[in-house]
């Protein structure tokens, strides 16, 4: 009988495979079951090093969300000089406010594993999840403003 | 430029192992697609469950149990009130008596006409409106006397579906079940460069297909409600059979509404009602399609089928010419199902410079 209640229990319970959405910042603050709900929602795509990843112009579909490697992103908003993004963070989020389009390219610089998610389901999830929702948009405007002061402090050094 | 001859092998045994797979599974088809119809209707539900921390398998089950009490209950309370009534409704158009231009002329709106013909007759020397009327009627009832042979024809076929029906909730269990993990399976086919364009792909046919079917389920529902109701109010026998065929023939544009107002007419026709309630009959009907058309489609359907009315009728003729009802019925969504999916992949193709 023991055995049968345990038998069920792992069967409510499902692996904790989500958990691994913990480490971007944007998930970090949902709960367990808002991770899971997330999660089944996520790709894993494997990128080899040099492999292109998208291109400028491209329409967006898909947030990346780096797991391990790092990717480089080229022209972004109009930029000359490259960026290089790794571990725990995001490609997407900002142009999927803006325009729809991809704003810049973006390569991965060494073998690399990203978590992809649709746009359409994330909107999906933030609409039909509202307080996961307001989570994930205070984390994305928090990384916004930070984003807005980098660039604002690069022109001023540029202007010196 | 060197040919990788281990990658062209690869890809030469790939197409075959498909072919045979398909080939093998070519029985099977048809109760995949049957149960992916039925999963895109009921995959609102177990996601909502589901968003309730219930385990995807638990929901699919609790709306399975839920579905045949459902069922149960239709069954015990409708079911033989609906035999009951196909009893009479194949009577009524079946029987050998009936089915006959003599017994018609003793209707008797039938044989006011008749009568007015004869008179005219009398006036008119060698018109002969009386024996031109009679053999009208005599075709009329060679053509419905084939109806009951056509429905006693098919009930065979739907009785082996019996077995169809079993296996379509069974398939669907998984497919509910699992369906983030087929999801996931079908992605993971693409390539990187493809993915994003498979996910849009995949998006457009589930919003396209998914709110189509679930639609049209709704729209079946609320015919077949306001249908019976608004037959049983004007007095036409078997209302709850009549409404039911008539929200079945809704989803045919243009032929399925005019099926379920004829079979009214012809019920209170047969049944040698006056003139006066074929009338009330037919504008119950029509009522009924006014608030469909106004109403139920505009909020329900809406623009889930965005196509030219004219192509709308040429499809659902192509449809009838090809394979009968039941392509009537799948020719619109499937040319426009075709026609979105064309049209995305080619906008997408040109924007990530495929093509």
């Amino acid at each position: 009988m023991q055995r049968f209640f345990t038998w069920l229990k792992g069967r409510f319970k499902s692996s904790r495979k989500y958990l691994v959405l913990k480490q971007y910042s944007l998930f970090a603050d949902l709960s367990d079951f808002e991770l899971y709900l997330l999660y089944e929602l996520t790709h894993t795509r494997c990128f080899e090093a040099g492999e292109l990843i998208y291109e400028e112009g491209y329409p967006l579909e898909v947030i990346y969300f780096v797991h391990s490697g790092d990717i480089k992103l080229k022209g972004l908003y109009g930029s000359t000089t490259d960026k290089q993004v790794g571990p725990g963070e995001y490609l997407g989020i900002f142009d999927m406010y803006h325009g729809k389009k991809r704003s810049s390219t973006a390569i991965a610089q060494s073998d690399a594993s990203l978590h992809a998610i649709s746009r359409t389901d994330m909107i999906s999830f933030i609409e039909s999840r509202p307080r996961a929702g307001v989570k994930i948009l205070s984390s994305i405007a928090s990384d916004f403003c930070r984003f807005v002061f980098e660039v604002a402090k690069d022109n001023e050094h540029k202007l010196d | 430029m060197s040919i990788n001859w281990t990658k062209l092998i690869f890809n030469f045994l790939l197409i075959i192992v498909l072919i045979a797979g398909l080939i093998f599974y070519r029985w099977v088809f048809s109760y995949m697609l049957a149960a992916i119809v039925f999963t895109y209707i009921l995959d609102p539900t177990v996601t909502w469950l589901e968003s309730k921390r219930l385990p995807r398998w638990f929901a699919v089950l609790i709306l399975y149990l839920s579905i045949i009490g459902i069922l149960v209950w239709f069954t015990s309370r409708l079911i033989p009130e609906l035999i009951a009534q196909g009893n009479s409704l194949l009577t009524i158009l079946g029987h050998e008596g009936a089915m006959s231009a003599d017994y018609l002329i003793q209707i008797p709106f039938i044989n006011s006409i008749f009568e007015y013909a004869g008179n005219l007759d009398a006036q008119i020397p060698g018109l002969g409106a009386a024996t031109r009327f009679t053999e009208i009627l005599d075709n009329a009832v060679e053509f419905i006397a084939r109806l009951p042979k056509f429905l006693l024809d098919n009930y065979s076929s739907i009785i082996s579906a019996v077995s169809f029906i079993g296996m379509v909730p069974l398939i669907s269990f998984f497919l509910l079940k699992d369906k983030h993990k087929i999801r996931k399976s079908l992605l993971g086919l693409s390539s990187n460069r493809y993915f994003e364009l498979a996910i849009i792909l995949l998006g457009k046919i589930d919003s396209t297909v998914g709110t189509y079917l679930r639609a049209m389920l709704f729209e079946v529902i609320a015919v077949s409600i306001m249908a019976s109701t608004a037959l049983s109010i004007v007095g036409v026998s078997n209302p709850v059979l009549i409404g039911i065929s008539a929200g079945v023939a809704n989803i045919i544009p243009y032929f399925g509404p005019f099926f379920g107002g004829a079979l009214a007419v012809l019920t209170v026709f047969f049944e040698g009602g006056a003139f006066l309630n074929m009338l009330y009959a037919a504008l119950a009907m029509w009522l009924v399609q006014v608030i469909d058309n106004n109403i139920v489609y505009p909020v329900v359907v809406g623009t889930t089928i965005n196509m030219h009315p004219l192509l709308v009728l040429l499809t659902v003729l192509a449809g009838g010419w090809y394979g009968g009802i039941f392509w009537m019925l799948v020719s619109v969504p499937l040319v426009y199902l075709i026609y979105s999916l064309v049209s995305v992949l080619y906008v997408n193709l040109k924007e990530y410079r495929i093509i």
